[in-house]
């Protein structure tokens, strides 16, 4: 008669021996595309090719021949000007004009489609929040509007992309773009209004390695199967 | 003696750029297997293999451990299935049999032998795609469990549970095939 302890470990014995018919299988090798070291290398000297021609050539400095180098020398010879209190002013005052017409014609000349501008993202990023993001939407036409969406990486971040269910989940759609603000990248995408979104932001890091992060500022939905997260973002159809 | 990851990876570095091609071809196999199985498609397994291997390539500077190349890279490519896998489970959950692997596979093993491996390839899609890739990592690749954790991230009780998880599936839906 077989106890109950003996019985669990001829089952086990009998699972093991599955996984590891499993595993025998598995282990075998898999038919590798002929083409494929091929098309890896002519993707990796296009590369280095572009690698080499990001490198700045050395400046070469050539002398300036005859007239030209005495023309040459008399605008970077340092002069001395003297002016009155009042001419100083003048000319105070006439920079002052030149900069308020410039404000004053850029403010006209900007585009009146704009619903919103970007405040909440900005407070967002003032605050501190990191990898914060806020949807902006700038300009409405067709029913599409065109949403920036922001994100603020970690120092390390190379690249930072943009997926979700508006551009098939590929990292090459819509790529951000660091702005001047230390750590904060942007992207516009074009997006139908009346409609919900599903998307993540996959941040790469100077190891190549890719994370996929939520929007801190987003609704977030359940995690995916690999576990990983998803925010929502449901945008209002547009008035015009 | 075969010639460490170093030299070829020093000598890329110094602009030989053929010298990466030995590198390819020596981790292209391994590499190849376990997308293949992770993903479930050789067309979306050899995508993965070439943005590897060139996201590697123009990473190189930044590989800490030039002599474990191969390791720097696979976890590349993990990180890729990762997000392979995630597009894919989002666009189409239906398991893609790609008929020229399937072919490719008949024409090495008798029938008995492919049927199997079929009756596995659908098996492993059916388990939940974290379960398959801590599957994998531990019983193809033979990775430590600390590895593993370094791999993905994750805690190596959680890793644990879900090759534990994944043994059980995989027995459930294999156990009357086997037999």
């Amino acid at each position: 008669m077989i106890d109950q302890d003996s019985a669990l470990d001829l089952d086990n014995e009998a699972d093991d021996e599955l996984i590891a018919a499993v595993t025998r299988t598995l282990r075998e090798p898999v038919a590798v595309n002929s083409r494929l070291e091929f098309a890896i290398m002519a993707q990796v000297r296009a590369a280095a090719a572009e690698q080499a021609a990001a490198v700045p050539a050395p400046r070469v400095l050539t002398p300036v021949p005859g007239r030209l180098a005495a023309l040459a020398a008399w605008w970077r010879q340092p002069r001395t000007l003297t002016l009155s209190p009042l001419t100083g002013l003048a000319c105070a005052m006439a920079f002052g004009g030149v900069i308020v017409l410039s404000a004053w014609l850029a403010r006209e000349t900007a585009p009146t489609t704009m619903i919103a501008a970007a405040p909440a993202a900005e407070a967002a990023v003032r605050d501190g929040v990191r990898g914060g993001t806020m949807p902006v939407a700038m300009t409405a036409s067709n029913g599409a509007q065109m949403v920036r969406f922001s994100y603020v990486a970690p120092a390390d971040a190379q690249a930072v992309s943009l997926v979700g269910t508006f551009n098939d989940w590929d990292p090459n759609a819509a790529r951000l773009t660091p702005v001047e603000r230390d750590g904060v990248w942007t992207v516009d995408v074009p997006l139908l209004g009346g409609q919900t979104y599903q998307y993540v932001f996959v941040v790469t890091n100077d190891a190549g390695e890719e994370r996929w992060l939520a929007d801190p500022n987003a609704p977030s939905l359940p995690a995916d199967e690999f576990g990983q997260p998803r925010s929502a973002l449901t945008l209002a159809r547009s008035s015009s | 003696m075969e010639i460490g990851d170093e030299v070829f990876v020093q000598r890329t570095l110094a602009g030989d750029t053929d010298a990466y091609s030995v590198l390819v071809r020596r981790y292209q196999d391994r590499m190849a297997r376990y997308a293949t199985h992770m993903l479930g498609s050789a067309d979306d397994a050899d995508e993965a293999l070439q943005d590897t291997f060139v996201r590697a390539f123009r990473s190189l500077e930044r590989c800490e451990d030039p002599a474990r190349f191969g390791a720097w890279a696979f976890r590349i490519l993990v990180n890729r299935c990762h997000t392979a896998g995630a597009r894919r489970g989002r666009r189409d959950r239906t398991f893609v049999r790609d008929p020229i692997a399937l072919l490719s596979a008949a024409e090495q093993h008798p029938a008995e032998q492919q049927a199997w491996s079929e009756e596995i390839s659908l098996a492993l899609d059916r388990l939940d795609a974290s379960q398959r890739e801590a599957f994998l990592l531990k019983h193809v690749e033979d990775l430590s469990y600390e590895e593993m954790a370094e791999l993905t991230g994750m805690g190596v009780s959680a890793l644990k549970m879900r090759v534990k998880r994944a043994c059980a599936r995989l027995r459930e839906l294999l156990q009357e095939v086997h037999q």
